[in-house]
């Protein structure tokens, strides 16, 4: 009796994991996330000044920009949302000052990388093997990396600061939009990704329009 | 996850040292009224819709001892997992947020505590019983979404109705298990679309017995 349940407890310790699920179903399509400022009267609005570059958020003490052919395709895309929402585009910086709206793109790009050590107590308790062995590891160190990128939309109200910030000249941001996911290698796929997701956030955004 | 596997080693050892201290403990223990059961478990969380597909993912381990012949008082250990993956859609976080994605869903139960069963027939091959677990449940709710996702520990009071029979084809001690249930725990779990009170659940078990 005592060796069953020595092989009880062996199974105990053997068998038992949770199951992770398939990520591999989950789309490449970015995930877009949006938020707005529910006193913002969008309709208030009429122009607004999108600049022809992208900021890049990085560690840089000095402001980088991305401009190349597919940052002008990112800035259209957003151009031609607003235009289709009723706003009219001022593309001339010398009247900037003009516009109502401030559009605010920026771009984060970034590596993460993934070092696995090389002693026992580094279980991977919960894949397929995991299940019948009680875990698996490896013996030496592992590294591995990923790389995600996300685009940040803005919109600033350029004709109306709140008395409490006027002083310090900042500006009030009314919507916000993210869309973070896995970078590609592939530049034109990727492209294509960041293009949707601009898409998507206006698409969930029914609030932003010049006519409501 | 390192919490979680230092948790289930936790429980496994606790049962282990459960099995082994009613051997250990007393000379006077009768190993015929002694049951250990091993079972394969497919389970169906009810009520709500973050997971409600069934899946073969969970085990169920469990010892008891007859204090009567138609009484068995013991303790038990199980697990369970169950995925939903939920297509791309548009979720309303608040009255101002939106967020559109596609959702891999995973819901890990961890129930353990003590168990009873009441044979209603102790001379045959089958022997049918009824039974009730009840305990604490460790429940984790994982929502992964894009390059990360989103998760959430609980803790709630556990009971679990069960029906099932006992087979022994030889007339041995050993045979097979085979149960029903349902069983409900007080968790309240928080997801990212919003939050559950309660777990209900529904399924059955396949397995042998000591």
């Amino acid at each position: 009796m005592k060796k069953l349940f020595f092989l009880l407890c062996l199974a105990l310790g053997m068998v038992s994991c949770e199951k992770d699920p398939n990520l591999d179903d989950l789309s490449s399509q970015l995930v877009v996330y949006t938020d707005y400022d529910k006193n913002a009267a969008f309709d208030s609005f009429q122009t607004y000044y999108l600049p022809d570059s992208i900021l890049l958020l990085n560690s840089s003490k000095n402001k980088t920009y991305w401009s190349d052919e597919n940052a002008q395709a990112i800035i259209q895309e957003v151009a031609n949302n607003l235009n289709e929402r009723g706003y009219v585009r001022i593309a001339d910086p010398q009247f900037k000052s003009d516009a109502d709206l401030g559009v605010q793109v920026s771009y984060l790009a970034q590596q993460t990388e993934v070092i696995t050590g090389n002693y026992p107590g580094n279980w991977w308790n919960c894949a397929y093997w995991g299940s019948y062995w009680g875990g698996w590891y490896y013996p030496y160190p592992l590294t591995y990396s990923y790389n995600t990128n996300a685009l940040v939309m803005e919109l600033l109200n350029l004709t109306n600061p709140t008395n409490s910030l006027q002083s310090s000249n900042k500006l009030p941001v009314i919507w916000y939009a993210n869309a973070s996911g896995y970078k590609y290698g592939n530049s034109d796929y990727n492209l294509d990704l960041l293009l949707d997701a601009v898409d998507q956030a206006f698409e969930q955004s029914s609030y932003i329009s010049a006519n409501n | 996850m390192k919490k979680l596997n230092r948790l289930f080693r936790q429980a496994a050892v606790a049962v282990g040292l459960l099995v082994a201290g009613v051997t250990q403990s007393s000379a006077q223990v009768d190993m015929n009224k002694f049951h250990a059961i091993v079972d394969w478990q497919v389970n169906s969380p009810l009520s709500n819709d973050f997971t409600e597909k069934m899946s073969g993912w969970g085990m169920n381990f469990e010892v008891l001892y007859d204090v009567h012949p138609n009484v068995g008082l013991g303790g038990f250990m199980s697990y369970h997992t169950n995925h939903k993956y939920v297509g791309r859609e548009t979720l309303s976080l608040s009255s101002t947020e939106a967020l559109t994605t596609d959702q891999q869903r995973s819901a890990f139960q961890l129930p353990f505590g003590l168990s009873a069963a009441f044979p209603l027939v102790n001379n045959s091959i089958a022997k049918p019983y009824l039974g009730v677990k009840t305990g604490a449940m460790y429940a984790q709710y994982t929502t992964y979404f894009g390059t990360g996702g989103v998760q959430h520990d609980s803790w709630g009071y556990y009971v679990s109705p069960e029906f099932g029979v006992r087979i022994h084809p030889t007339g041995q001690h050993w045979g097979l298990h085979i149960a029903g249930y349902y069983s409900y725990a007080t968790n309240h779990v928080q997801t990212l679309t919003g939050e559950i009170k309660g777990l209900h659940n529904l399924g059955f078990r396949l397995g042998v017995i000591f």
